[in-house]
């Protein structure tokens, strides 16, 4: 799943920074990237709604390993410090974070990088469950970013009940200004989206002649990639990385 | 994405956080995919002191199942209070 090969020298940094969201605040993110010298490429994970926590950490680490600058910004700063859980079963209870603060801070973590010195300058998106939601909102939103991959993302399809005022525009009536190349990995279980929302997804991305890839997997539903959670399905999340891997090496790179 | 089903109850109560009891004023109770327990989805009852939100929290995840048995047991063990009382 990468170039390395054994007789290669590996190493990477990895560590918690401060940096500027692009509305001025500062907030924790967590950056790393290989040692080596390179024009390697950025990835931008947007963490999801349990929080700023370990598998984030771990996947922010995996594109590292990959040959990426990578960075996670740490959306739930402003709630508190505390334990993973902790602080995002507050966020919960808040309501969640804006989609306008989320997109400001992924800008802010955007500039951070492109700052480094052994950048490329081309910057992609990840994100699962109501990060990949925050992905494609801001692929629709901007036009940052040279490649996104949406990870089950929820509420990308919105009915009206589901508006508020954190989140007041559902993110799929923005499919028309959708700036960059879309790969949307998702399981066939899942009940948010279910198969009919990613189907009304898909079909607007059509519609505008967007650039885009769709995988849709049996045998999995929502977070199939979580490989320390219940939800976890080897054969599909093997597959998907692969997927993501390719994809990002394909719009990145060239 | 996760379900963000969520709903508050307040609370008059306290709640042993490792070896002290603190006083609890709240509780969040919501619906989403498990983090730890063996199921889809799971009820996480999360109790906790307004005055400290994140650090006093004290947080069960339970099954579906098993949150609707303890309420059928609450209801009961309340009936059997107020009939002795």
């Amino acid at each position: 799943m990468n170039d390395y090969k054994t007789h290669d020298y590996e190493g990477l940094i990895a560590e918690t920074v401060s940096m500027k969201s692009s509305n001025g605040d500062k907030i924790n993110a967590y950056l790393a990237k290989p040692l080596t010298e390179g024009n390697y490429p950025i990835i931008v994970l947007i963490h999801h709604l349990p929080g700023w926590d370990e598998l984030y950490k771990e996947f922010t680490r995996k594109f590292a390993h990959h040959g990426y600058i990578a960075i996670c910004p740490d959306l739930y700063h402003r709630e508190g410090n505390g334990s993973p859980d902790d602080v995002a079963a507050e966020v919960r209870s808040n309501g969640g974070v804006s989609d306008k603060q989320v997109i400001e801070d992924i800008l802010g973590a955007s500039e951070y990088a492109k700052h480094l010195s052994n950048s490329n300058g081309k910057v992609g998106l990840f994100g699962t469950c109501s990060g990949g939601r925050h992905g494609f909102l801001i692929g629709c939103s901007t036009d940052n970013f040279d490649a996104i991959v949406e990870c089950w993302g929820g509420n990308v399809v919105m009915d009206d009940a589901s508006i508020t005022e954190k989140q007041p525009i559902s993110p799929h009536s923005l499919t028309a200004s959708l700036s960059a190349p879309l790969l949307g990995l998702f399981g066939n279980d899942d009940v948010s989206p279910t198969p009919d929302q990613v189907d009304e997804h898909e079909n607007l991305l059509k519609e505008n002649d967007k650039d885009y890839v769709f995988h849709r997997y049996d045998g999995a539903g929502h977070g199939f990639m979580y490989y320390q959670t219940p939800l976890y399905r080897q054969q599909q999340s093997l597959d998907a990385w692969e997927k993501v891997f390719e994809f990002f090496q394909d719009k990145l790179r060239s | 994405m996760c379900t963000m089903i969520s709903e508050k109850a307040d609370v008059k109560g306290s709640g042993k956080k490792s070896n002290n009891w603190i006083p609890l004023d709240s509780c969040d109770i919501y619906y989403d995919h498990s983090t730890y327990v063996d199921c889809e989805h799971s009820i996480t009852l999360s109790f906790k002191n307004e005055l400290n939100p994140i650090d006093s929290r004290i947080t069960v995840e339970i099954t579906p199942e098993s949150a609707k048995d303890i309420m059928d047991k609450i209801t009961i063990a309340l009936n059997k209070g107020n009939h002795i009382s």
